[in-house]
């Protein structure tokens, strides 16, 4: 389930302090149950332990690690690991007095996403460059995949990272590298932000046939006003297996903001993770990407065009409701669909989020929703709908 | 706008301690305020007393409240925390649910930090310099509507 951009863990850490000696305990807690043919309920449970030490008046250590609960509950089966002990984010920052810019050079295990969490979003080891001057953002990266938790990670590009994520006895992902470079101008035009972002991964298991990838991903945000703004995407990606093959995802956001209104805002997104059309395969980005919200399975192949209102009766507190329609894209059938469909039609979304940051430390996040299959030509007259209801709530202590 | 906001802090902070403008330039150019600086600025920043009162009273007061534990000497520098823990107390300002649960001076920085009083940047265990402390007392005034 897609939750808002903005976490509770990202929230809450606004009242944490950068550069200062301070430690924490971060709690948090998500439960999924979500209901096909029979109820599943998901659950995790995370006490996160955190360091910030200043070394110098420019450099930082930040260390934190973490015990986990995880399970998974059904009718059927029930699969728990009742703890798990893993690194989060630790680095050494580096940011030096710089008259006119910003210089900031981090070590250690770090998190990153692309411009739009289409590529990667999630952690990985190694070195980061980001540098700020003007209306201008640089920013290298580049580190090691091979230590994350192939569960969290959720890094799926072939057959092989699918093996590994099925073994039990495997705990980490496949080997790769990642590298990144990116450049971001604002103001480009008056109100207009353009950059763009090369990713690659590159596959480094000794055993079978490597996949390495590479993704090019350009993007604009038009500020038309304080009301309203246009942004889009496109990415052009090209998989080595050895065979080259390219694939694309793209997508495009309008948004208008009412803030006399309940600081309300609705937005209309679209976005498409390529299939197999013409020259083209279907889209793998480094960590698996879902298109749809409650629909199982919909990882590429598939468009999703999606209306959102949401409001904010208080500052610390947002509704949002929404609605989307699925529908395919190029020859591949999403699994479940009528043999010999052409219907391009798979589906609908709709759901609510509720977002609230009760107190300073306290922050929750109540969410569901539910697909409705296309019974009229895509799926089987008895597909079922599916449900999902989302609780997560962080504590920071 | 750059070029206001000074203009209006100093104006706010000209209404709150109006009776006593060397002082006031003494603070905002003090590295360190000490506890018994600091106990002035929280008692005449929130009204309740005027900015005659002299410092050894407000720290006294201040002492009995429990809003700062014993000093050793009142002219000891006071840390972020400190600070911050003594302007949620004079202005009371909520805080979250560890700081109902266990107030002081760690849990009412990081309130302070949220609610943007303190920059993210300020270590709490540094000492408080005259800027940021009337920066906060600005802020906090702001907050309850004292500087009306």
């Amino acid at each position: 389930m897609k939750i808002k951009n903005i976490s509770l863990i990202v929230i809450l850490s606004l009242s944490m302090s950068l550069f200062a000696w301070d430690f924490g305990l971060t709690v948090s807690n998500t439960t999924v149950y979500s209901y096909i043919e029979d109820w599943n309920v998901s659950q995790n449970n995370r006490a996160l332990l955190w360091i910030s030490l200043p070394i110098t008046s420019n450099i930082n250590l930040y260390v934190s690690g973490f015990y986990e609960f995880a399970g998974d509950f059904s009718t059927a089966s029930t699969a728990y690991k009742p703890y798990r002990f893993d690194v989060g984010k630790t680095y050494f920052s580096y940011k030096p007095s710089l008259s006119n810019s910003r210089l900031t050079i981090m070590l250690g295990r770090l998190e990153t996403a692309d411009f739009t969490t289409s590529i990667y979003s999630g952690l990985y080891d190694g070195f980061s460059l980001n540098f700020l001057t003007g209306n201008s953002r640089f920013d290298i990266q580049l580190g090691y995949l091979g230590f994350l938790y192939k569960n969290d990670a959720l890094i799926l590009i072939d057959d092989e990272d699918a093996a590994v994520f099925a073994d039990d006895n495997q705990y980490f992902v496949t080997p790769r590298l990642l590298a990144m470079v990116g450049y971001k101008l604002d103001d480009f035009l008056r109100g207009f932000d353009i950059g763009f972002e090369f990713w690659s991964q590159f596959d480094l298991n000794s055993s079978g046939t490597p996949t390495h990838s590479l993704y090019y991903e350009p993007r604009f945000v038009w500020h038309i006003n304080n009301y309203f703004s246009l942004s889009g995407f496109g990415i052009l990606s090209m998989v080595i297996n050895p065979e080259i093959a390219l694939s694309y995802a793209y997508g495009a956001e309008f948004k208008a903001s009412i803030p006399s209104f309940l600081r309300s805002t609705l937005t209309i997104n679209l976005f498409t993770s390529g299939s197999v059309t013409g020259d083209f395969v279907s889209y793998a980005p480094i960590r698996l990407l879902s298109v749809s919200r409650y629909a199982h399975g919909i990882y590429s192949d598939a468009t999703a065009i999606s209306a959102e209102f949401s409001f904010a009766p208080l500052a610390t507190m947002i509704f949002a409701l929404h609605g989307d329609i699925l529908l395919r894209e190029g020859t591949i059938i999403p699994a479940g669909y009528a043999p010999n469909s052409e219907s391009q039609f798979i589906g609908s979304e709709y759901g609510m989020q509720f977002v609230w940051q009760v107190v300073s430390d306290f922050a929750l996040l109540m969410g569901g929703g539910v697909f409705v299959p296309n019974t009229l030509g895509a799926y089987p007259s008895d597909a079922p709908m599916e449900w999902k209801v989302l609780l997560n709530f962080v504590l920071n202590l | 706008m750059k070029k206001v906001l000074p203009v209006v802090y100093a104006v706010v902070l000209y209404q709150i301690f109006a009776q006593s403008a060397v002082f006031f330039d003494e603070i905002l150019s003090s590295k360190q305020i000490t506890f018994s600086q600091a106990a002035y600025l929280v008692f005449v920043g929130n009204g309740e007393y005027q900015d005659t009162v002299q410092q050894k009273v407000a720290l006294e007061e201040a002492l009995k409240r429990k809003w700062i534990k014993q000093t050793g000497n009142p002219d000891n520098p006071i840390t972020v925390a400190q600070f911050a823990y003594l302007v949620m107390r004079a202005f009371g300002i909520n805080g979250g649910l560890m700081y109902t649960l266990f107030p002081g001076p760690r849990y009412g920085f990081r309130e302070l930090v949220y609610k943007g009083l303190i920059p993210r940047t300020i270590d709490p265990q540094a000492y408080v310099d005259g800027a940021l402390a009337l920066r906060i007392i600005r802020i906090a005034a702001e907050l309850k509507g004292l500087d009306k």
